[in-house]
């Protein structure tokens, strides 16, 4: 798992208190431990760790499902 | 997303719903005609009320310059409206979408006015930003899937989000409409959108109340309580929108995003949105959606 990585999973289990740990295959949307109010914050997060705006009209849902899919598609 | 079969969506609102089609039909114009555009906006000046600024009554505040105060307030006046224009984008493909179909046969005629409006609203928003601003920025939020099945407790979430950013909405704009530092067309736009929002608000709040009732007789404790929480980290999520990274960014602010959580955490600006939910933190207190005020918690 890269820092960036990391820096995302630590802030998801802030916003999730009954969530202990996942691994970077975990479906954190059908988890609930992201959903539709945090995902402006987790979007500006990625921007900051990765210097890259984010273009929302070139990401779908399936970009944010897992820690994996999340490195692949912002952090290259 | 569909209405209680049994019930037809704003049975015991007949009178208020009537009253509004009347009003809304009494103060009908024609922003397509009607609004004189100045060709440039003094740059000089405030384009939001400095109080109603994200970074006022912090250190930030006492650091930022006149001039890219000035800026600041303009690129947020950008930000502003630009949230309404995708604010409004939502509402009308929720509203749109259930015209005339079953179960929404008593609010349909009010429907048409609102979608009227808020087309209205969305035209003059956007352009503005666009004349003045050569830009709106972007919105950033994603298609979630559907927290469930549950026809009625959707139809409370769709109507609560759409009521709360127009009360939101309409705390500022009042503020705006008549705040002498900000230019006269400024201050027109902003009492122009007040004005029809008083009638979407009280629609709103009207609906929300009864929906929620019914809930709360037909739904566990557990449902109810789940309403409260998102209804708490909606309001949150709401008010994060006005602390845009970008917006500091374009004014040359340094460390966009560590100021933006910052502003965030800031205990002045907390109290701050508590004063700009005032209204809508009262009324869900008396609906008993929320038990209290504090969202934060």
């Amino acid at each position: 798992m890269t820092n960036n990585t990391l820096q995302i999973k630590n802030w998801l289990l802030s916003k999730s208190p009954e969530t202990t740990d996942f691994d970077e295959d975990y479906n954190i949307v059908e988890g609930g431990i992201l959903d539709s109010l945090q995902f402006l914050e987790l979007v500006y997060l990625i921007e900051h760790l990765s210097g890259h705006n984010v273009d929302i009209s070139q990401v779908g849902i399936s970009d944010f499902l897992t820690l994996k899919t999340i490195e692949a598609k912002f952090f290259y | 997303m569909q209405a209680p079969t049994t019930k037809r969506l704003g049975e015991s609102l007949k009178p208020i719903i009537s009253k509004l089609v009347t009003l809304s039909k009494a103060d009908k114009h024609d922003v397509f005609n009607d609004i004189q555009w100045p060709d440039a906006l003094p740059e000089d000046q405030f384009w939001m009320s400095e109080k109603l600024l994200s970074v006022f009554g912090t250190a930030y505040y006492d650091e930022i310059g006149t001039e890219d105060l000035y800026r600041l307030s303009k690129e947020e006046c950008l930000n502003f409206f630009s949230l309404n224009v995708h604010g409004i984008r939502e509402l009308l493909s929720v509203v749109v979408k259930h015209l005339h179909t079953p179960g929404f046969e008593i609010v349909s005629e009010f429907f048409h006015h609102f979608v009227d409006e808020e087309n209205e609203h969305m035209y003059f928003f956007a352009k503005f930003c666009l004349q003045y601003g050569g830009k709106m920025y972007s919105d950033k939020r994603i298609q979630f899937p559907s927290a469930g099945s549950d026809s009625e407790i959707n139809l409370f979430l769709v109507f609560l989000r759409m009521w709360l950013f127009e009360e939101i909405v309409d705390h500022f704009n009042y503020k705006m409409s008549t705040d002498k530092s900000l230019h006269p067309f400024i201050q027109e736009l902003n009492m122009l959108h007040h004005k029809d929002e008083a009638r979407h608000i009280a629609f709103g709040s009207c609906l929300l109340e009864s929906i929620f009732r019914e809930l709360v007789e037909t739904r566990s404790p557990e449902d109810i309580e789940a309403l409260r929480t998102y209804t708490k980290g909606y309001i949150k999520n709401s008010i994060e929108l006005l602390y845009n990274p970008y917006v500091y960014q374009t004014v040359g602010l340094k460390d966009n995003y560590t100021m933006r959580s910052n502003l965030l955490e800031n205990e002045y600006r907390k109290q701050v949105h508590f004063t700009i939910l005032s209204k809508p933190l009262n009324k869900l207190v008396d609906y008993n959606i929320l038990l209290n005020k504090n969202f934060y918690e």
